[in-house]
């Protein structure tokens, strides 16, 4: 008779089985990929086309940053996670799991490496851009550029594995995959700056976690000073991806009834 | 007390509600240590939610459900460790191989058979490298009783196991559950093929509108439900069912025209005498004889159509 392998196996053999399930179905990671792609073309055209008719550098594409930054994190964390978790759910292999000794948590844990890559990837093509736009930007500026995108990763895949969580209907997944970061980056200041908004709105706003990442990026790309001090902030989306990311491992259910 | 006699799931007065819906009723059963116990009934009799609730996936509304001792639905370790699961239908993950898939659940046992072994059993080793979007149906369906396996459990709960096989498939099916009996696996399995419970299972309980109709043995089940023989033959020229019956031949007799012979059906207890007065009586000349014999099958229409006051007073044979 079989007693269950050790934790530490099972989420080995899962986060395989969930990388090749992504890298072998690559068109959600080559949408994803292609829509990051394109937005930075788009800022960088608009960059030259500004550059070109006023004669000086309009740095568009560096003021754009933060915007492609949480766009790219917000789609791993949705498109990436909350969909394809909520689809295992209702195509019953969540429910095949729980009838076998496999532990929820080497499941969900299982799932992590390969995003937690992706962000890393997205981290180190938003500091090269970052550079290419500023070529002396002071080393201290790159750290808190990647330490901001690392965090905020975390932070809003710990949402993602919250939605997918009780969630059993995968268009209801696809749909809020596509409308929550539209919401997100009307209300973090990616879009148009804050401050044009009603101090009381843009005070509600700035309690978002999503506007802490843009508003953190912001400040360091244009090398401003910060609205809440970066410790505070790096220390709240620590929190958030801890308490999101525990409540997600309570919270998930193998079944759909 | 003797292994075989040691209940290792028992299922007592089961019931289970969806809203005003009754699913399950007063449903009590055993199954012993070793043995094949199958579960029949028509579509929508509550099959899958027997078995689901006994694998724990769903909680009784009322009485209980105890496998090894435990409780399923709170003992889930305990319980997943010991009993394995074929589900009716579950999506693997599409773009594993069936090898990949089945190491990635043999991952989740401390003790397992080898793989390749498994697979060869279930003629799936040709198939290893092969993707699980790509496996046919009956594939697929293997592939769940291979996982089913794969970490040497107690107890084997199949759902509709044989449900999308070809009949060569399912007889292989039937040795490698005599097989896995044989290793000293309990076997609890659910099907409508009446070939496959009176093929595999040591005995079968028939449930019907939530409810055990009976069960038992199947041959027993057979003998005490369905104990009428159809004797049928032919005779040249016409004859008639009074004409029949004054030779006293016993039964309920039947005769239709076709062409220059009169085909007769007699249903009766004792299909012997039958033939023994045919054989005896004068001017009849009868020839072809058949002699079908109660089945399973005959049991399962005759429970299935009963109406629910009957399957109630059936009830008694519960185990």
């Amino acid at each position: 008779m079989s007693t269950t392998h050790a934790f530490p196996a099972q989420v080995r053999s899962f986060a395989a089985a969930h990388a090749r399930d992504l890298v072998r179905d690559p068109r959600s990671i080559i949408a994803l990929v292609a829509s990051f792609l394109a937005l930075i073309g788009l800022l960088w055209g608009v960059d030259a086309l500004v550059a070109t008719a006023s004669g000086t550098p309009a740095g568009v594409l560096e003021r754009g940053l933060p915007l492609v930054s949480s766009t790219g994190l917000m789609a791993i964390a949705f498109m990436l996670t909350t969909v394809p978790l909520v689809r295992h759910r209702s195509t019953g292999l969540l429910r095949a799991l729980s009838t076998s000794p496999a532990r929820r948590g080497a499941y969900l844990l299982g799932h992590l490496p390969i995003r937690v890559g992706l962000v890393v990837v997205e981290a180190a093509v938003v500091i090269v851009l970052a550079v290419w736009a500023a070529p002396i930007r002071p080393r201290s500026d790159l750290i808190a550029i990647a330490g901001t995108i690392l965090l905020g990763g975390a932070m809003l895949l710990g949402f993602g594995y919250l939605l997918a969580a009780r969630l059993s209907n995968p268009d209801t997944a696809m749909q809020l995959a596509y409308l929550l970061p539209m919401l997100a980056l009307a209300t973090s200041g990616a879009l148009f700056p804050l401050a044009v908004l009603p101090e009381w709105v843009a005070g509600l706003f700035r309690l978002l976690p999503t506007t802490w990442i843009v508003g953190a990026l912001e400040a360091v790309i244009s090398q401003g000073p910060q609205p809440v001090p970066l410790a505070v902030v790096w220390s709240l989306m620590a929190a958030f991806a801890l308490v999101s990311g525990l409540a997600a491992a309570r919270l998930h259910r193998w079944d759909v009834g | 007390m003797n292994e075989r006699d040691r209940a290792v799931v028992t299922v007592d007065r089961l019931s289970k509600h969806y809203g005003d819906r009754s699913v399950l009723r007063d449903v009590s059963l055993r199954v012993h240590a070793g043995e094949v116990f199958g579960l029949l009934g028509p579509n929508g009799a509550g099959k899958t939610t027997t078995l689901e609730t006994i694998v724990g996936l769903r909680r009784p509304t009322d009485g209980t459900v105890r496998v090894l001792g435990r409780d399923p639905s709170v003992d889930r370790r305990y319980v997943t460790e010991r009993m394995a699961v074929q589900p009716q239908a579950a999506t693997l993950f599409p773009t594993l191989t069936v090898a990949e898939t089945l190491d990635l659940f043999a991952s989740f046992y401390r003790d397992v058979r080898r793989p390749e072994e498994v697979l060869d059993e279930l003629d799936l080793g040709e198939a290893r490298r092969v993707r699980v979007k790509h496996l046919s149906g009956g594939q697929e369906r293997r592939l769940l009783i291979a996982i089913a396996l794969i970490g040497n459990p107690e107890i084997v709960v199949l759902d509709e196991p044989s449900a999308g096989l070809d009949p060569q498939a399912r007889r292989n099916l039937w040795s490698i559950i005599r097989r896995q009996q044989e290793r000293g696996t309990t076997i609890l399995l659910s099907t409508h093929h009446m070939d496959e419970a009176t093929q595999v299972c040591d005995r079968i309980a028939v449930l019907v509108d939530g409810s055990i109709a009976a069960s038992g043995e199947p041959e027993t089940l057979v003998r005490e439900h369905a104990a009428t023989a159809t004797v049928t033959f032919e005779v040249p020229g016409r004859t008639t069912a009074d004409e029949l019956r004054s030779h006293d031949i016993p039964g309920e007799i039947t005769v239709t025209a076709k062409g220059a012979v009169s085909l007769v059906g007699i249903v009766t207890d004792d299909p012997d005498a039958v033939l023994r007065r045919l054989t005896f009586s004068t001017g009849l000349r009868p020839r072809g004889f058949r002699v079908a014999h109660g089945s399973l099958e005959d049991l399962f229409i005759d429970l299935a159509n009963r109406p629910t006051s009957a399957a109630e007073g059936d009830r008694a044979h519960s185990p």
